[in-house]
């Protein structure tokens, strides 16, 4: 029994990272309804400039400042350079595009820092917490990866539901034309969302390197498992990200712990599959869709 | 783009189908010339060439099936890679485990495994395929993203059946004539004879040692320490005793590492034991060892030929497929799935058709591949692949044949051009050794901003502008 | 439709066959060598996920031949070897080792890297006659001579590997009494130890394992699962970055157990980089097998010149670069041994019958004749100390065969001094 509790908080916790990432991809979906492959790229990138700042100046908060306005800045910069001139023809050629950025950045941090993995001091301990006798696969580290998760999704879902500039954003998405003819600055909401996503991807980066370690292909399986989370969550759902994304991460972990962890990606697809099957749109999708 | 254009195109098509016979003996037609002059391409050029070769005509039939799923029936796949894995696994696997069953009297089994990948791909295909139709956009990128990932890693699940990480190596069947590896090793082992100082007194027991090779070794010999033979300091000269001035420090590479001993003795004798010269069996046949093998047989011509068959066979297929009415169907579909349902259309099975026949090309493409690298393990097959697939038919051009084969030649040319252009230029290693990445990353991007309809939309669209019409560089 | 492509398939068989009768003239000399010039190849990650530590090993070896070069080559001749990038991709390494042997025209291949991807290329080598050195993977797949006559591994496979750590923990007693547990990569890693710690006769209280790039995130459920089982000693079959989270994760979890690692996943040089200032305590303690004189060993003649050669290039000092240098010295040494008149069956003649002259900073036997092509034989044990060097535990070593059966034994054995300055 303490094992199975000892694998659904350890699988809590390499679940929030994954929740993390999925968080950028859904901030992606609703401001362009484009899924952003490039994300784990920009994420990389930026948590090696916090790297830099924190080796630098040991100061992790601003580390984590410096990585935000990076990834802010990275993901304005994408958007012009490469969405914005593609946007709306061709969704397989945004995909292509943003797989174009994903090996570029990859190359350019690999010319920049070199190819060997790097740790990230974390701010916390990261040593398990002693509690009722024992020592629990849950450090301070991570409650407060778990904090900030929450605050995130707090935070983008009341910015999307209660802000007007939310407001925006979300018509620029759904039906941009009616969007413009509303008054509303739809290329500045795509870029602000462009943006939003790039900082929140840029924290998660920097959340996860601690616990993970840094070089130019360490978040690659975090995107397929990302990518998975907020598929089945539905896209457009932060809470259906950050879920499924904890989701993936007890199921890896509750598979390598009782069967052997060859089994967890063959699981990961049925699973997949599964719930694609039952629920086409995502289990979190509000809006039916057109069917036919 | 229409319905009523479909319609009426579709009623077009059904005029065609009338004299079914010509259109299919015309796509015949131009499909054996251009297969007659690949062939002798392929006999006239540098075999580096021909290896090439293979490998554009291998993608290009994936390709076919990406121009029909991805550019007919506007499905988006990531997942082609472990489609074209499916085939490969189904050819090593049968070719390895039924190589000397005959099937209706035909032994070169080679084909008949092609046949079984063709059929586990149209399984898997339907699989899938049933699983897609029922998806839309980024859900169905997902689904066929899990499935690039997932299906090399079902590998690692079943490591006796499917050869896990190391995947499994195969002996191609060559058609008759032709040069199979097991004759080089049978060469060799009559050469194995006694001469090995260190095996005992002459019992040869390879033959029994077939299970496991190791078998035979004998480590005793080292139980005493270190015996006569085996002791290096036994062979060792006096002057091999390393005095100060005889190690290698830093202040010897003041002068760039010349230690200046080359102008007193350029050539240095070598401390070859003239026995050794005299002929030593050292069980390699050198007779079966040169560069051009036994009978004149280039092994990349021969790879590039099968390739280019297969590619040819599919790309008949392909055209009578996407000209005829069924071309139109999933034209309909992706255009405007409420109109073609009203027209008696089912939108879902056209979209399970087109993945089927995509999967179906993509798993013979898959045992072509196997046959060429004469191996199959998932890293071959992995997501890399599957995006490198993408990455072709959207750079090539999406809805035509022509941009499919545009788009294999560029999945095999882009590495080489990025390689040159970045090639030995003295910068530090990080930088050289990423900058190929960087370049295909961006070369990529740029593409996809300058020719949004690929090579073929784009010269498609030019065309269509200087003759004064307008029209979409996607369709 | 099927049919029709059968019968396609078997007439393009027959036009095929015709195409063939043109036959190529043969060549005079082995392709590669010219009076002055040895052309060699390798295929390696030098980018992506498996590029960490192996990158720097084609670059020592380069610095190695360099300097020889700068003293007269080798039999008056210059070695250039050509690198190719296959990101341990088997379809890239097809295709690079197609261009290395048609393009660049090599005379052998030297150090290719990874069992998966060098499997898409050993037969073709094989088929050509091209010599295949120094396979670089603990794959026990390679070493067979009969049906690779021109493929020769270098360092232990995992087997053998596996082999001596059953066999030094079934001797040591203190080792013997606690409870071991395994812990393993899925893939080759797994299935070579578990072959050869089921032949030396090792068994264990509990085992997991991981899947390759798991190691993203902590090893939570698997450190649960040792630790639960109550083990007090854990065989670790993995990758660096695998062995960076292993130990972070343990640590915070307050399980301390003694820790026996694979010679391939302990590199402190990576490990360093993941784990910062904590390496040293994290990694004190731990056993690890090793079959080359410890690197930190500068009293070493093999030590200290490759050192100075790494540092006269601006080399990091790590076990990649030494790895390189030591292959590529062994190599230059059987170039030379193979004779004036260089060819392709020379080298493997001299590979075969005159490798135990060739000096190296091995320190176990090696094994290359007719019969077997298994390289290193075996292994000492060593142990990390604070300064996260391994510190030679054993003055005997331990050697074994991949086969899957017959445990490892003891021997000692003395290795020869290098060469006049490290040259061949």
């Amino acid at each position: 029994m303490t094992n199975f509790i000892d694998f659904l908080l350890g699988g809590f916790s390499s679940g929030a990272v994954i929740a993390l990432m999925a968080l950028a991809l859904v901030m992606v979906w609703r401001s362009t309804r484009m899924v952003n492959f490039a994300q784990v790229g920009q994420a990389m990138f930026t948590t090696y400039i916090a790297l830099t700042v924190q080796q630098s100046t040991g100061n992790w908060l601003l580390a984590l400042a410096v990585a935000m306005v990076a990834g802010l800045i990275l993901g304005i910069v994408v958007f012009f350079l490469v969405i914005r001139p593609v946007k709306n023809s061709d969704t397989t050629g945004a995909i292509i595009a943003t797989f174009g950025v994903l090996i570029a950045l990859q190359a350019g941090a690999g010319m920049i820092w070199g190819g060997d993995p790097e740790g990230f001091i974390p701010p916390v301990s990261n040593a398990g917490l002693e509690f009722a006798g024992r020592i629990w696969p849950v450090s301070l580290y991570d409650i407060l990866v778990w904090i900030v998760t929450a605050a995130l999704v707090i935070g983008l879902t009341l910015l999307f539901t209660k802000t007007s500039l939310g407001l925006s954003m979300r018509a620029s998405a759904f039906n941009p034309e009616v969007a413009r003819l509303s008054g509303v600055r739809v290329n500045r909401m795509l870029i602000t969302g462009w943006a939003i996503a790039g900082a929140t991807g840029a924290v998660g980066g920097v959340l996860i390197a601690p616990v993970s370690t840094i070089s130019p292909n360490s978040f690659d399986i975090l995107l397929v498992f990302a990518f998975t989370a907020a598929v089945i969550g539905g896209l457009d759902s932060l809470i259906g990200a950050v879920t499924f994304g904890i989701g993936t991460g007890l199921v890896i972990s509750l598979v390598s712990g009782y069967t052997d962890a060859s089994n967890a990606p063959v699981v990961a697809l049925a699973l997949l599959a599964l719930n694609l099957l039952l629920k086409p749109d995502g289990v979190f999708s509000h809006h039916g869709s057109r069917s036919v | 783009m229409s319905l009523l254009t479909d319609v009426k195109n579709m009623s077009n098509a059904q005029k065609l189908r009338t004299f079914p016979g010509n259109r299919i003996v015309w796509h015949a037609v131009i499909v054996g010339v251009v297969w007659l002059l690949l062939l002798l391409l392929n006999n006239n050029i540098d075999p580096l060439y021909s290896s090439y070769l293979a490998l554009v005509a291998m993608y290009a039939t994936a390709m076919f099936g990406m121009t029909i799923l991805v550019g007919l029936s506007g499905q988006v796949s990531l997942g082609n890679g472990a489609l074209m894995a499916v085939g490969g696994y189904v050819f090593a696997l049968t070719s390895m485990n039924w190589q000397t069953v005959p099937i209706f009297g035909w032994e070169w089994n080679a084909v008949w495994s092609m046949v079984f990948a063709g059929l586990g791909g149209i399984l898997i295909g339907g699989i899938v395929g049933g699983l897609a139709a029922r998806l839309k956009g980024p859900y169905l990128a997902g689904l066929t993203l899990g499935l690039a990932v997932g299906v090399p890693a079902i590998t690692n699940r079943f490591p006796e059946l499917l050869g896990g990480e190391n995947g499994l190596m195969l002996t191609v069947p060559y058609p008759a004539g032709g040069y199979a590896a097991s004759e080089i090793a049978a060469g060799t082992e009559s050469g194995a004879e006694t001469s090995d100082p260190n095996s005992d007194a002459g019992s040869d027991t390879g033959a029994a040692a077939g299970e496991d090779q190791y078998a035979e070794l004998d480590l005793s010999e080292f139980d005493q320490g270190v015996d006569a033979s085996t002791d290096p300091n036994a062979t060792l000269a006096s002057e091999d005793l390393l005095t100060e001035g005889d190690l290698l420090t830093l202040d010897d590479f003041s002068n760039g590492g010349d230690l200046g001993l080359e102008s007193a003795d350029p050539v240095v004798e070598p401390s070859v034991d003239p026995s050794v010269d005299a002929g030593v069996d050292t069980g390699v046949d050198p007779s079966g060892i040169t560069d051009s093998f036994d009978g004149g047989f280039i092994i990349e011509q021969w790879q590039a030929s099968m390739a280019i068959a297969v590619a040819c066979l599919v790309a008949f297929a392909a055209l009578n497929l996407i000209r005829g009415r069924q071309g139109r169907v999933w034209k309909a579909v992706r255009d405007d799935p409420i109109a073609a349902a009203v027209v008696g259309i089912s939108p879902s099975g056209s979209k399970v058709s087109a993945f089927v026949v995509s999967s179906l090309f993509a798993a013979l493409a898959g045992a072509v591949f196997a046959q060429i690298l004469s191996f199959v393990g998932p890293g071959a097959f992995g997501l890399g692949l599957s995006l490198s697939l993408l990455v072709g038919i959207v750079l090539g051009g999406r809805s035509s044949l022509l941009g499919a084969i545009l788009g294999a030649l560029i999945i095999v040319w882009l590495p080489e051009l990025v390689n040159g252009l970045s090639g030995e230029r003295g910068w530090p290693d990080q930088i050289t050794n990423n900058a190929p990445n960087l370049l295909y990353g961006l070369l990529v991007v740029a593409v996809v901003l300058a020719a949004p309809g690929g090579i073929t939309g784009t010269v498609r669209s030019w065309i269509d502008r200087a003759r004064g019409k307008s029209r979409s560089p996607l369709s | 439709m099927r049919f029709k492509f059968a019968t396609g398939s078997v007439a393009l068989g027959t036009a095929a066959a015709l195409a063939f009768a043109t036959a190529i003239p043969a060549q005079a000399a082995d392709p590669g060598v010219t009076s002055n010039k040895i052309v060699i190849g390798t295929t390696t990650p030098l980018t992506g996920p498996a590029a960490p530590g192996y990158k720097d090993i084609p670059v020592a070896a380069k610095a190695y031949f360099d300097y020889v070069n700068a003293n007269g080559g080798i039999n008056g001749r210059k070695v250039d070897l050509r690198v190719f990038d296959d990101q341990y991709n088997p379809a890239l390494a097809k295709k690079g080792t197609s261009q290395l042997i048609l393009r660049d025209k090599i005379f052998a291949m030297y150090g290719a890297l990874g069992t998966p991807t060098h499997s898409a290329v050993v037969q073709d080598l094989n088929r050509r006659g091209i010599p295949d050195i120094f396979v670089n993977t603990g794959g026990a797949s390679f070493d067979n001579p009969k049906k690779y006559p021109m493929t020769f591994p270098y360092f232990p496979s995992y087997i053998v590997e596996s082999k001596v750590m059953g066999y030094y923990m079934a001797n040591d007693p203190a080792l013997n009494a606690k409870k071991k547990c395994l812990f393993y990569q899925d893939g080759e890693f797994g299935d070579n130890a578990k072959v050869g710690f089921a032949a030396a006769g090792t068994t264990f209280a509990a085992t997991t394992s991981y899947f390759s790039g798991q190691q993203v995130a902590p090893f939570s459920a698997q450190i649960t699962k040792l630790k639960s089982a109550g083990c007090e000693l854990v065989v670790f079959f993995g990758v660096t970055s695998a062995t960076a989270q292993l130990l972070g994760t343990a640590a915070r979890s307050g399980f301390a157990p003694t820790w026996m690692i694979t010679s391939v996943g302990t590199d402190p040089s990576v490990l360093k980089g993941s784990l910062g200032a904590s390496t040293g305590a994290l990694m004190k303690g731990i056993y690890v097998p090793n079959f080359l004189v410890p690197a930190q060993d500068v009293g070493n003649a093999y030590v200290s010149q490759m050192k100075a050669l790494a540092s006269a290039n601006g080399l990091e000092w790590n076990f990649y670069t030494y790895y390189g240098i030591n292959t590529a010295y062994v190599l230059a040494q059987a170039l030379k041994a193979a004779g004036k008149d260089l060819t392709r069956e020379g080298l493997v003649n001299a590979m075969q019958t005159q490798s135990q002259n060739f000096r190296s900073a091995a320190v176990v036997p090696f094994i290359i004749n007719q019969k077997s092509h298994q390289g290193a034989t075996g292994y000492y044990m060593a142990q990390y100390n604070a300064n996260t060097d391994a510190e030679r535990l054993t003055d005997y070593v331990m050697v074994a065969t991949s086969s899957s059966s017959g445990t490892a034994r003891k021997i000692t054995f003395r290795p020869a001094p290098p060469t006049k300055k490290l040259l061949p």
